[in-house]
């Protein structure tokens, strides 16, 4: 439900018309027309002279302006009323039955009108904030990211210092969204003299290895098949190093990484392109191999492609006729 | 057992001494609560027993064990069984707002007065319409709305409101199940299962028993937060002090209410090892409720095992199935280390094998490529008593326990452990503060997942022959002390024996508005 209709409803639903609102026209209309009804009887019958007559008219009509205009809210619409109250003012008894006959085409008019008139108001935010909005906004600001809290910095500080709360969260937090980075956290977690945050910790390693272990396998089945790229070493990489992994995998990943930079150094061109990758850990793993592969040129090249896309924007200096990065 | 198969207890159904309440175990489950429900039962010969064992919903389940004599009916609490179709009585919502306070202070809060609250204002409601339909109703659709804006205004009303039936189905099923009639209620863990005893308590009076194996709260909160079918319906990021509600706070908030209830409505909370008191002090269990009874074991098996000859292979073991939770990887990688100071060392991991075939694969594989083939043995399940006797030292490198049996089984033996600190295990194996005399160490307590720990404590027992054997007679002079089958049943009687002959306590007083 969009927010407009939910307004527009929730406006109507919330200042509903009463039955006297609703149909003061109506009761204006027959009340008038039954008093110069009566008048015409008096002159008729002799009972009042003319001008008493014409006084009684324009008593009955200044009583069916009165019930028109009585504890209206300002700023309604009047059209309706008016003409009432003009149409019997100048026709008398005629203009009442006139006043009558009309009701039922512009009373439906009248009760539209309200409706509108609810929504314009609303449109101009003279009614305030109706409930439906209220939840709409509620919804829309209870899902976003907060920047005013404060994301910790070091998940081991939280599993050495944190409260008891906190460091639950974060256990919750490392195994919903697992990076090898956070294993020292887990470790510390693992020794945590707290007996519910080790056994907190242990569910969390338990749950993260089988993930590595599915993440390992994939990994090194596509560096097989020659289908992993230099972003796959870099987390080998990781993997090898990762202390949460068994030591025959360990091995297995440091190969892997291995096999796939051979192959890739090969294509040095494209090695050093990778180089300006910003994920962390590529271009550390690159840099390294071409260090290890005495490859010093290649090596300057890609620390200095990194370091310059690393810098963000730069600007084009020229340096006796050639044009350098700085 | 089929004759005990009753749904709902007989209204002339006679009275028992205890009446056991159960979650999710006993008796279509092996082992584990199962198992101790079986043994309380049957070392009590002189009690009888009622069992309300709670389950999801109704499904056909094979009964794994054997009714003792003494237990004298089974009832079965189904938690989801009011169903989903909706109905169209109750639709006026008006003095139904006390009972939506009530229940969200029982769901965020919890605490006798909050669940006696709840009882009241259903009492009431009974009478206009039954639960099962109220649940179903307007009434109910304007209650989960009610309590939606206060408990989770920021988060997916969809989701509150799946979340909202599970909970509050589970507890008006408890609410409304028929009360067996006992003289105490004994329940085994606390959410739904403590919060039957706790309703228990307040409707007859009788005291309610608790008695917790892990920590149930504990264990819905590592579910909870690692659970990827809880959705996070709001983006926190990785801020920790982000205080909106979503559903995870909700779940985990609901399980501590109940935990809560249970403990302020016991009127003993009993623990397998001191350790595990300290989360149940954290919701509110007072000091004068607490005490330990320490599960035991048969010690008769184990007295005639004869010791490994110290000129023997060096032999260490793993008793345990091979799963990960057991973490037998890390025993593996110990092995090796251990290997390279003591080359002819030998390891075995006695446990079936066939419970998760991927991992045990993978531990296959990780002895091959360790080049332990000649060192590492798998020897499947097998009587542990024909082992014993080869083994100088035994290890334990779970990720998680509560108080190991093995470690009491190979202590009666008098043999050393090499455990992680899980559960009870360093309590069983250093023992515990108060122990006068100390007897010792039995052995050496490690970090979790720390090949390196293990093997150098292990490497120490291997050689030094005399530490060994003190560090046997130590565990085994504990295990008798303290650990023993006959203990742990005495204990338990003089519990039952106390708690029956109490007298009932008054109703507490209906809680103000």
């Amino acid at each position: 439900m969009s927010a407009v209709t939910a307004n527009t409803t929730a406006a109507t639903r919330q200042a509903p018309e009463t039955f006297f609102a609703s149909r003061r026209e109506l009761i204006a209309a027959a009340l008038a027309f039954a008093g110069e009804c009566l008048i015409v009887v008096l002159v008729y019958s002799g009972g009042v002279t003319m001008p008493v007559a014409v006084a009684l008219h324009a008593l009955v009509t200044a009583a069916a302006v009165a019930l028109l205009l009585w504890n209206r809210e300002p700023g309604s619409d009047l059209t309706v009323a008016s003409v009432m109250a003009l149409v019997i003012a100048v026709a008398g008894p005629a203009g009442a039955a006139a006043s009558l006959a009309m009701y039922p085409f512009v009373g439906n008019a009248g009760a539209g009108a309200s409706v509108l008139d609810a929504w314009y108001r609303r449109l101009a935010n003279a009614a305030g904030t109706d409930s439906a909005t209220e939840m709409y906004d509620r919804v829309h600001a209870g899902r976003v990211v907060r920047f005013d809290h404060d994301v910790p910095h070091d998940f081991a500080e939280i599993i050495t210092t944190g409260t008891l709360a906190e460091r639950q969260a974060a256990l919750g937090l490392m195994a919903r969204t697992f990076h090898t980075d956070f294993a020292p956290a887990l470790l510390l977690a693992l020794r945590s003299p707290e007996p519910v945050v080790r056994v907190q910790a242990s569910a969390v390693v338990a749950r993260v290895r089988g993930e590595l272990k599915v993440r390992i396998a994939s990994l090194l089945n596509a560096a097989t098949a020659h289908a992993a790229g230099i972003s796959a070493a870099g987390e080998l990489q990781r993997l090898a190093t990762c202390p949460l992994v068994d030591g025959a995998n360990r091995a297995r990943c440091g190969i892997a990484e291995g096999a796939i930079l051979t192959r890739a150094l090969r294509t040095s061109r494209d090695v050093i392109a990778e180089a300006s990758d910003s994920r962390p850990g590529t271009a550390t793993v690159i840099e390294r191999f071409l260090l290890t592969a005495g490859r010093y040129k290649d090596f300057r090249a890609a620390r200095r492609i990194h370091d310059v896309a690393g810098g963000g924007r730069y600007r084009v200096r020229r340096i006796g006729g050639r044009e350098v990065p700085s | 057992m089929s004759a005990l198969a009753i749904s709902k207890p007989r209204v002339d159904a006679a009275q028992s001494d205890v009446c056991l309440i159960v979650e999710g175990c006993y008796p279509y489950v092996a082992g584990g609560v199962s198992a101790w429900i079986d043994w309380q039962m049957r070392t009590q010969p002189e009690t009888s027993f009622s069992i309300v064992s709670l389950w999801p919903r109704e499904v056909a389940q094979k009964s794994r064990y054997t009714a003792p004599p003494n237990l004298v009916a089974l009832h079965h609490l189904y938690l989801q069984q009011f169903g989903a179709r909706p109905h169209s009585f109750g639709t006026n919502a008006a003095g139904f707002e006390r009972l939506g306070d009530a229940m969200t202070r029982l769901m965020t809060q919890g605490g006798r007065p909050a669940l006696r609250s709840v009882m009241d204002e259903l009492a009431h409601v009974r009478g206009r319409l039954p639960l099962d339909q109220l649940f179903n109703s307007p009434i109910a659709w304007q209650l989960v709305q009610d309590m939606y804006r206060r408990e989770m205004p920021n988060g997916s009303f969809l989701h509150y409101f799946w979340a909202w039936r599970a909970l509050l189905g589970g507890l008006f099923a408890v609410l409304e199940f028929p009360m067996p009639k006992a003289k105490v209620y004994h329940t085994i863990s606390t959410g739904y299962a403590g919060l039957f005893a706790a309703r228990a308590a307040i409707e007859t009076g009788r005291p309610a028993l608790l008695t917790e194996h892990g920590i149930y709260t504990n264990e819905r909160r590592i579910e909870l937060l690692m659970a990827d079918w809880v959705t996070d319906t709001i983006d926190k990021g990785h801020a920790l002090d982000d205080g909106r509600t979503d559903l995870r706070d909700m779940w985990i908030r609901a399980f501590e209410a109940y935990a809560r209830t249970c403990y302020e409505s016991a009127t003993g909370i009993v623990s397998l090892y001191a350790a595990n008191q300290s989360p149940q002090r954290l919701l509110g269990a007072t000091e004068d409720k607490l005490s330990v009874i320490a599960n035991g074991i048969d010690l008769a098996r184990f007295a005639k095992v004869p010791r490994a000859a110290d000129s023997a292979r060096p032999t260490i073991a793993l008793i345990g199935r091979v799963v990960p939770i057991k973490d037998v990887k890390t025993f593996i990688e110990a092995a090796s280390l251990l290997k390279a100071r003591l080359p002819d060392v030998r390891a075995y991991v006695m446990g079936p094998v066939d419970e998760d075939p991927e991992y045990f694969g993978e531990c296959a594989a990780l002895v091959e490529d360790l080049g332990l083939q000649e060192t590492v043995l798998f020897t499947g399940p097998v009587n542990v008593l024909d082992y014993l006797s080869q083994i100088h030292v035994m290890m334990l490198t779970s990720l998680s326990e509560s108080q190991p049996l093995v470690v009491l089984e190979a202590g009666a033996a008098g043999i050393p452990f090499v455990a992680t600190d899980a559960g009870s295990c360093r309590e069983i194996i250093e023992g515990v503060a108060t122990e006068m005399p100390h007897l010792g160490s039995g052995g050496a307590i490690t970090h979790l997942a720390a090949a390196d720990e293990l093997a150098a404590a292990a490497q120490v027992l291997l050689t030094d022959h005399g530490r060994r054997r003190a560090a046997g007679e130590a565990l085994k002079a504990r295990v008798t002390r303290s650990y023993t089958s006959d203990q742990a049943a005495n204990a338990y009687a003089a519990l039952y024996e106390r708690f029956a002959h109490a007298p009932s306590q008054p109703p507490l007083p209906p809680v103000e508005a």
